[in-house]
């Protein structure tokens, strides 16, 4: 004698076993398998649903005419998906990204040069002014200071002062040799 | 109900070399597939229509529609699913006119045919027998109280004999979610015993 365990399925039960019988819980996948009763109520209803199909197909007209087909199956939606799109997204990408490396290049490059160019003009400019001291020195040795203490201006220096200033050591050099050369005629 | 999943035949096999060349560009062999499915799709088309030659222009449409883009089916061995999905969106564009020429708004796709049962006169040819409108009187009585997605997988569970891999595949949801519909819709739906002892005998 089969031991069947617990009650029977309910209509909700069966409906489950007829779509699978697999998403049943074991216990009940056992009843089922030992319970004469709930065994053919699951048949029962599946017969009945596969009677219903078979006669739905008798119940239908037959088809009686001829499919035919289109002459040519090219419309503008084939030749859209026949595109090589994939093509034309690579290029695309490859540009962008080209683009993306020279902006990237390029930006800090000029970022680096108005950097630099801010900072350095008053050195520049100090420079410039030391150039243009120095080339006034070159000049005019004598600092205006001098020419402010003394009266005088630049235009009224002659040779005879500067004579003054600077001592003309080559005299002296004569002189020496005049000496030697008295030195031998005595 | 064991699900109707069958080994690879000779049949498929057959079906699966001639999408490979009708993907190709083989028009007779697409021409092939035609006469292996017209029928299975006419039926799908006539139980959702209840019109003979509504059937026959959707089952014209369909064939036509997947013609022209059977270059871009994936997996060959599909093609009996996505067939039936082309099947079922022109069966919802069918009932997306119909309803904006009659200006019957509120109703769902599927829901008119369904809703009107033996009254829509209109949707049963004067050829049809009278038994044969019967039949699909009382079948539309028994699947009016189910929502359109369950009546749905319904129909292409138990008239158009799918798997529930294939009606997953046709209706682009989960398998557990055909499963759910299908559970919903059983045990919404009481079969009168007597259903069958009025029309056996006279079908065919």
């Amino acid at each position: 004698m089969k031991n069947i365990p617990e009650d029977h399925l309910s209509h909700e039960q069966i409906s489950q076993a007829v779509v699978d019988e697999s998403d049943l819980t074991e216990g009940l996948r056992k009843h089922l398998a030992n319970c004469d009763s709930c065994l053919a109520e699951k048949e029962v209803f599946e017969g009945q649903l596969k009677r219903m199909g078979k006669m739905a197909r008798e119940f239908a007209p037959s088809f009686s005419k001829k499919v035919v087909l289109p002459v040519k199956a090219k419309n503008h939606a084939h030749l859209f998906w026949k595109w090589n799109w994939g093509g034309l997204l690579a290029t695309g990408l490859t540009a962008a990204m080209i683009l993306a490396v020279f902006l990237w290049w390029a930006t800090p490059y000029k970022k680096f040069y108005d950097d630099i160019e801010v900072p350095l003009t008053p050195y520049f400019l100090i420079n410039e002014q030391l150039v243009v001291e120095i080339e006034c020195s070159e000049e005019d040795p004598l600092s205006i200071v001098y020419f402010d203490i003394s009266g005088e201006t630049m235009t009224t220096v002659t040779d005879e002062f500067l004579d003054f200033v600077i001592p003309v050591f080559q005299n002296e050099t004569q002189n020496h040799d005049i000496k030697k050369e008295d030195y031998h005629v005595v | 109900m064991p699900d109707l999943r069958e080994d690879k035949t000779g049949r498929d096999s057959h079906i699966e070399v001639l999408v490979k060349h009708a993907k190709s560009g083989n028009r007779y062999s697409f021409e092939k597939l035609i006469v292996i499915f017209q029928e299975d799709i006419f039926r799908m088309a006539y139980y959702r229509t209840g019109s003979h030659m509504d059937a026959e222009d959707l089952t014209q449409d369909i064939f036509t529609q997947a013609f022209r883009s059977i270059s871009r089916l994936k997996e060959v061995s599909h093609f009996k699913s996505w067939l039936y999905r082309i099947a079922v969106n022109r069966v919802h564009d069918f009932y997306k006119k119909k309803r904006v020429l009659v200006f019957l708004g509120s109703r769902d796709d599927l829901a008119d045919f369904y809703r009107n049962g033996t009254e829509d006169a209109e949707n049963i040819q004067a050829d049809d027998s009278l038994c044969r409108q019967e039949f699909w009187g009382h079948v539309r009585n028994l699947l009016k109280i189910l929502s359109r997605r369950e009546r749905e997988v319904f129909m292409l569970r138990f008239f158009d004999q799918l798997n529930i891999r294939e009606i997953s595949a046709v209706i682009n949801k989960s398998e557990s979610s055909v499963k759910t519909y299908l559970y919903r819709a059983l045990n919404k739906i009481k079969i009168d015993p007597e259903f069958f002892k009025i029309f056996e005998g006279e079908s065919g």
